[in-house]
């Protein structure tokens, strides 16, 4: 058996609150197979619910299901975190660490058995092209460098669910192309969800798109549908898809009452 | 985070005079707060009967002390900024060389003052000398290692001499023990004076080592 | 022949290989970052702290043992703390505690790699240092050697203060954390290890070597390794929140070893045998015994006395040997000059200033042995100062006798400069003689000690 029945994401209900503020609004969602775009201006939540995702922040209220389990079961949770792959968007390291140490340190802590690690920790070095500088210092590597090495640990369980908060900021635009080719690939068997603010991006590697804004869902659909909510020129934006953003965000703000931030 | 102005509990925020927000900068407001804990507690700690007498309550209150003064200086000269600093149009020696002696200065008649009895016999010398020696050695190890960890080699270098509380003193030990010395000793002063006009200098000319936020 | 017989053995070798380039989390940990650092620190503090007072353990095993022991509990291991306190708070410092946080491995797993570098590492530096010093000692030192419980329950102890240290910066998040946990560590042990009552004393890991002539019993290291390491264990697990009930066992073992550590109290330390034992030279006439704690000197002190003891020859009524033992020295003995603590007449295995400890030897010598020392009679005292000084033949002396007689002539205090005139008098009349006449006055002066009388001092 493959996969499991159940979708590999599922939310039912997600509130998130940090101190006074509502990050998140009982959102309600589903995340299958397959490359999920997450859009939405600053503080609309995004990184409060990749963070709810890989377990290292809890929810407040709601149900929030990972490959079958339920994350407020802290007994489930090793089970979910060793097919997790995660990003975060302020990506830390250690300096003194070369390459493969820290990946095979990050396989490490995901419980890859000692066997199948070295063989891992190549392969994903050879999936986002840091193979021939597996052996360099973190500390010696550039910016663009230092992300791929993030997507890398991400990547080194080979996850059912992957994470990856603002993956492509550093990367230039013929890494980026090799980032999207990289995430069509992963997305074949596994949930990845990319937070981003670079919309070419999700125009390119995604199949599927959720806006948020506020902490609540302002648009979901196919990267499709969202091009052709934008196919009117006259809406901001330079790129399609831009201006689908643009149009669904203003649709949302002008539709729903503005119930997150009321506490702000 | 983005709220209404809220009721301010310090009342050197939020004016914008260059020099305050450069001491905000550097977390000095803190500094000296707990530098006037620190003077406190050895007043606390070097007080009691006769305790000038009681070399074993006292020594490690003069070891101590001084070298959690160059900890609190040492960890105040972090650059958070570093990169932003060094294209800055102001002369930045003469702002380090200001900050590093005012703290030193304060720091150094603050535990003078709050050991009790005769100067000249683990009193209050010792304790000018040991905090400007000690405040040399955070200063440049800070130009090396980098301001968080400047604590270290004077941590361990004086923890080491520590059980070095002399028989005698003089001879060769006050050259290479002078934290242990109780007071007047000249070649003891020579070297605490040497490792501060040293240790402040590289620190105005180089700055902080620059360390990865 | 199939495919997977020719593939199997391939397979096999590039596996294994593979899996001995994967860099395990416990060696990257050890080998990057602060860890050897922190090794280099600690080895860099104990070998200062050792050198600094060379003087007074080098050729002794007691002062050896007792120097290691202080040097490591009140000078590495408040760097230790320290240094594992800095390594707690690097997950902090490298926003790395998010990654940390979605690792299947919980937080008792990832723990150890971590925390246990920066303990491995100062046990290291602490190991080289002690070992430099036991090995610097081994050609000349006496006594009952180092006490290898002691050695490891120190080691235990830096590995103990690495790891608590490690959880304290974990969970104290402040840039002062790591210098405050070094000094108020360095002054609170200094406290405790100084000025606890009984009980309290004998939990604290500085305590313990009160002087060089003290052992522990064979369990009190054991103890004390039950004692620190079960506290340690038992916050390790409250921090890793295995199981809460798990931490009872340690804790159960450190309440216990801390219940005999208390009970034992003072009576854990007996007297080294050995200081009862001394190591004798026979040769000479009188015969030199040290104390076996410092019997590698015995050489150095051979030489020392030997001019001496070739002015003695033939010589009757002599003392029949120098004694180094505790308490007094019996009938027929002198007691030999002290030689312990070291750094006073003896430093790294020498005899410092051979010519005052001879002067000194010749008083010993020539001491009154009677229950009570005699009241002053000038002359006797004069005679026996003249006959220390000739065997002493020590140039300082008469260097200072030239001092003092400048200082009493500037002073015009003619009663002193004739004082000094009858000493040298005296001790003209004395090199004067004949060998054989001198021989006999030496014997009827030795003679004289036992009488008790200062009138059977013979006339110089």
């Amino acid at each position: 058996m493959p996969l499991p029945p159940r979708p590999h994401i599922s939310l039912s209900a997600l509130t998130v609150h940090h101190r006074k503020t509502l990050a998140l609004d009982a959102l309600t969602l589903d995340f299958e197979r397959g490359v999920h775009g997450l859009l939405g201006p600053n503080g609309a939540g995004k990184t409060s619910l990749i963070r709810v995702l890989a377990t290292v922040a809890p929810a407040t209220a709601g149900r929030v299901e990972v490959l079958g389990h339920d994350l407020a079961d802290r007994r489930a949770l090793p089970a979910v975190r060793r097919r997790l792959g995660y990003l975060p968007q302020d990506f830390g390291f250690y300096p003194g660490f070369t390459v493969r140490e820290f990946v095979a340190y990050v396989a490490w802590l995901k419980e890859l058995s000692r066997e199948t690690t070295g063989a891992a920790v190549e392969r994903a070095l050879e999936r986002v092209g840091l193979g021939d500088r597996a052996d360099a210092r973190m500390k010696t590597l550039s910016g663009g460098m230092l992300r791929r090495a993030g997507i890398a640990q991400a990547l080194v369980n080979e996850p059912d669910v992957l994470l990856l908060d603002e993956p492509t900021a550093g990367l230039d635009p013929e890494q980026r192309v090799e980032f999207r080719e990289l995430l069509r690939d992963v997305g074949r068997d596994a949930a990845v969800l990319v937070s981003t603010h670079l919309v070419e991006d999700v125009a390119a590697a995604c199949t599927e798109v959720t806006l948020l804004a506020e902490g609540r869902v302002a648009y979901r659909g196919t990267t499709e549908q969202l091009a052709a909510l934008g196919a009117d020129p006259a809406e901001a934006g330079d790129h399609p898809i831009e201006r689908g953003y643009t149009a669904a965000l203003r649709h949302h703000r002008a539709t729903a009452p503005s119930a997150a931030g009321v506490t702000r | 985070m983005n709220s209404s102005t809220p009721v301010n509990p310090w009342p050197l925020t939020g004016r914008l005079d260059g020099r305050l927000l450069y001491a905000r900068s550097r977390g000095l407001p803190l500094a000296l707060l707990v530098l006037a804990c620190l003077a406190l507690a050895t007043a606390w700690g070097a007080a009691g009967p006769a305790s000038f007498l009681d070399f074993e309550r006292r020594v490690p209150v003069i070891a101590a002390a001084p070298l959690l003064a160059a900890a609190v200086i040492g960890t105040s000269l972090h650059e958070h900024s570093a990169e932003l600093d060094r294209t800055a149009a102001r002369p930045w020696w003469l702002w380090r060389l200001v900050q590093i002696g005012a703290l030193t200065a304060l720091a150094a008649a603050a535990l003078a003052l709050a050991v009790p009895g005769r100067a000249d016999l683990f009193g209050a010398a010792a304790m000018v000398r040991a905090t400007l020696g000690a405040t040399g050695i955070a200063a440049a190890s800070a130009t090396v290692l980098g301001a968080r960890l400047s604590w270290l080699p004077g941590s361990a270098y004086i923890g080491a001499v520590y059980l070095r509380t002399p028989l005698r003193p003089g001879g060769a030990a006050e050259w290479w023990a002078w934290p242990m010395q109780p007071g007047p000793q000249d070649a003891a002063w020579t070297v605490a004076a040497v490792l501060f006009a040293g240790g402040t200098a590289l620190y105005a000319l180089r700055g902080a080592k620059a360390e990865p936020t | 022949m199939s495919d997977t017989d020719l593939l199997e053995p391939t397979r096999t070798r590039t596996r294994t290989r593979d899996a001995r380039r994967t860099p395990t989390p416990l060696r990257t940990e050890c080998l990057r970052g602060f860890p050897p650092l922190a090794g280099l620190v600690v080895f860099c503090a104990m070998s200062l702290a050792m050198a600094a007072k060379s003087a007074e353990w080098m050729s002794s095993w007691g002062e050896t043992r007792t120097l290691l022991h202080l040097a490591a509990t009140l000078v590495c291991s408040p760097l230790t703390a320290a240094a594992g306190c800095w390594q707690g708070g690097r997950e902090h410092r490298r926003r790395t505690l998010d990654l940390r946080a979605t690792a299947a491995r919980g937080a008792f797993a990832q723990f150890w790699p971590a925390a246990l570098p920066v303990a491995l590492w100062s046990v290291a530096g602490y190991a080289l240092a002690a070992g430099a010093a036991l090995l610097v000692n081994l050609p000349y030192a006496g006594g009952s050697g180092p006490v290898v419980g002691v050695l490891l329950a120190d080691a235990v102890f830096l590995t103990v203060c690495a790891l608590l240290g490690y959880v304290a910066g974990r969970l104290v998040r402040r840039r002062l954390a790591a210098p405050l946990v070094a000094i108020g560590g360095y002054a609170g042990l200094a406290l405790t290890a100084n000025s606890a009552p009984d009980g309290l004393l004998a939990l604290s890991p500085a305590a313990g070597f009160t002087s060089e002539s003290v052992l522990p019993v064979w369990w009190q290291p054991l103890a004390m390794t039950g004692w620190q390491a079960g506290l340690a264990l038992a916050v390790v697990l409250l921090y890793g929140a295995v199981r809460r009930t798990a931490v009872l066992v340690p804790l159960s073992v450190a309440a216990l070893c801390g219940a005999l550590l208390v009970h034992g109290g003072p009576g854990m330390w007996r007297t080294d045998p050995v200081t009862r034992q001394q190591v004798c030279d026979t040769s000479t006439r009188p015969a030199i015994c040290v104390n076996a704690m410092a019997g590698g000197l015995l050489p150095e002190v051979r030489a020392a006395l030997l001019p001496m003891i070739e002015r003695l020859e033939g010589v009757r009524n002599l003392p029949a040997r120098f004694e180094d033992g505790p308490g007094e020295p019996g009938p027929e003995e002198a007691q030999l000059p002290m030689l312990r603590p070291l750094g006073w007449h003896a430093r790294r295995g020498e005899i410092s200033s051979p010519g005052l400890y001879r002067r000194e030897a010749a008083t010993a010598l020539s001491q009154w042995d009677c229950p009570h020392e005699p009241k002053g009679d000038e002359r006797a005292m004069r005679t026996k100062a003249a006959v220390d000084d000739w065997l002493a033949q020590d140039s300082t002396l008469l260097a200072r006798e030239r001092e003092e007689e400048q200082w009493a002539a500037d002073r015009g205090d003619e009663e002193w400069l004739a004082d000094i005139e009858a000493d040298r008098a005296a001790r003209r009349r004395l090199t004067d003689m004949s060998e054989s006449e001198r021989r006999a006055w030496l014997s009827e002066f030795f003679a004289a000690r036992a009488s008790c009388d200062p009138k059977d001092v013979p006339v110089l």
